[in-house]
Order: C-alpha cells, then structure tokens, then sequence
C-alpha cells in the first residue's frame, strides 16, 4: 500500500491538442482519470527501455528458422559445454535478478 | 518414435534454469521427451527474456557471439513442442504480462515466493501447465501450499519424467 511519503505531485503542461486526444482515449479505453493513463503510459515506456537495456533490442523471433530445432539445441549444447556446472547457476542466478530488478523492481538477493 | 495423442500430451512450464540445463546438457531424459512431442511447453515473454539474459551472460562468460546464440534458441522454439505464448512484436506482449506488477507482489507475499517466480505460477496457471522447477528450497518446498490455493501442480524434473 502507498503511502503520501511515498508519492509526489507531478503538475505538467500540455497543448490543447494533446489534452483533447487524451479526453477521447479515456472514455475510449476505460480510463479513470488522466493520471491513471499517464501513470500506465510511463510504466509502459519504462518496460521497454529496460527491455532495450537487458538485451540490447527488442527480441525477434525469425520468421524461417535456420536450423531444424533438434540441429539448433544440439548447437547450443556443443556451443555451451565449456561452462561448468557452478559458474552455469551463478549466471543463470545473476540474470534472473537483473531482469527482475529491471522489470519487476525487485532488489537483488 | 510415434508422438502420443493430443490428450496424453502434458502441458508444461519449465523454469528458467530448466531451460538452460536444457541448452547445456547432452543426452538428457527431459529434451529427448521434449523432442519426441511428450509435452507442450509454454513459453512467454518474460521467460523468453530471462532465458535471453542468461544466454548473454553464458555468451560473454565464454566469450563466444550472443547473436548466434539467441539465433539457436529461436531455431529450438521453431520445435512443435513449444508454445510461444506471445504474438509479435515482442515489446508488446511483456507490457501486457509485466504491467501487473502490484498483483505479482501480492500474489508473491501470499504464498511467500520471490516475485520473479510469480510470473512463471501465472503462465502455469494461466494454460493449466504442471510447473517444473528444481528450486528446492522455493517452488518445489512450497508447492502444496501452492497446490492448494491455486490448483497448480508443481514437479521436478524427475518427477516428470516419471508421469
């Protein structure tokens, strides 16, 4: 639960015109109020900065794959058999704590 | 190998360092399954961008390119096994399952796990999956727990396997 140490009061200024389209997209998309909007906007904007951060762009899936699935798992596992089995659950570890400090704003362990 | 009927098939959600033990160990009883049509794995979003982290991370540990490992892992996803619970773009998708952050916390205290484990019980329990995970001392220590207030049944590997 919030509390009023935990807020801030943003006053921004908009043009007129970007007042009336944010007027039209509550009604249109359900929204409470202004700040509801402007408070998942940003949210929205951070996860994909962060996302941007993580992995350097956004993921793409190909629409042809290069290799059969079974060829490209046994890619990987010869393109990752020098790592050993402590430094594989460190990085496994480490990972899972930055994308959920990133995208979850969960303090590292 | 004849694969299985629809029904029999197993829906699965496999943990993060499952899917990387998947990418790194040779002759494993779990990808031969996978491979043979055994199980329909879920995968979303935000385990896609775990798995991705955690391949970079191994990329620069071995100093080998990380393009062409995440290259590989689209490759494996291409597997009829795996269910990419997502549609392009991408960006789109984790907003739609990360935006929900205030529930993850909750959900996270209620049963008291680590919030980065919640969006893994909401994939399983989102498409009726049995999650593995060889957490010991969290999913798989808390499971009944688990099982009994959200009706999601947790394994391990092993214990899959045997299924």
């Amino acid at each position: 639960m919030t509390t009023p140490q935990d807020t801030v009061v943003w006053t921004i200024k908009v043009d007129k015109k970007i007042d009336d389209t944010v007027q039209h997209l509550l009604k249109q998309l359900g929204y409470k109020s202004k700040a509801e909007l402007t408070r998942e906007a940003i949210r929205e904007f951070l996860i994909r900065r962060k996302l941007f951060s993580l992995l350097g762009g956004e993921p793409m899936p190909p629409i042809t794959p290069r290799y059969a699935a079974t060829d490209a798992l046994n890619i990987l596992i010869a393109q990752l058999q020098g790592i050993s089995e402590a430094d594989l659950e460190q990085e496994v570890r480490e990972a899972r704590s930055e994308v959920a400090k990133e995208l979850l704003d969960e303090p590292e362990n | 190998m004849s694969r299985p009927a629809h029904n029999q098939q197993h829906r699965v959600v496999l943990d993060c360092n499952l899917w990387i033990k998947l990418h790194t160990k040779r002759d494993w009883d779990l990808a031969g399954r996978i491979l043979q049509g055994d199980y329909q794995i879920i995968l979303t979003s935000y385990m896609v961008v775990e798995i991705l982290r955690a391949l970079k991370r191994l990329a620069r540990k071995l100093s080998i390119a990380y393009p062409e490992l995440e290259s590989l892992f689209w490759d494996f996803c291409s597997h009829p096994s795996i269910l990419m619970a997502f549609e392009q773009p991408f960006g789109e998708s984790l907003i739609a399952e990360t935006i929900r952050l205030p529930e993850y916390r909750i959900i996270g205290r209620l049963l008291d796990l680590e919030v980065k484990d919640v969006p893994y019980l909401v994939a399983a329990f989102q498409h009726k999956a049995i999650l593995v995970s060889e957490n010991i001392r969290s999913l798989v220590a808390k499971r009944q727990g688990i099982q009994t207030a959200l009706n999601i049944d947790i394994k391990t590997s092993e214990e899959l396997l045997r299924l």
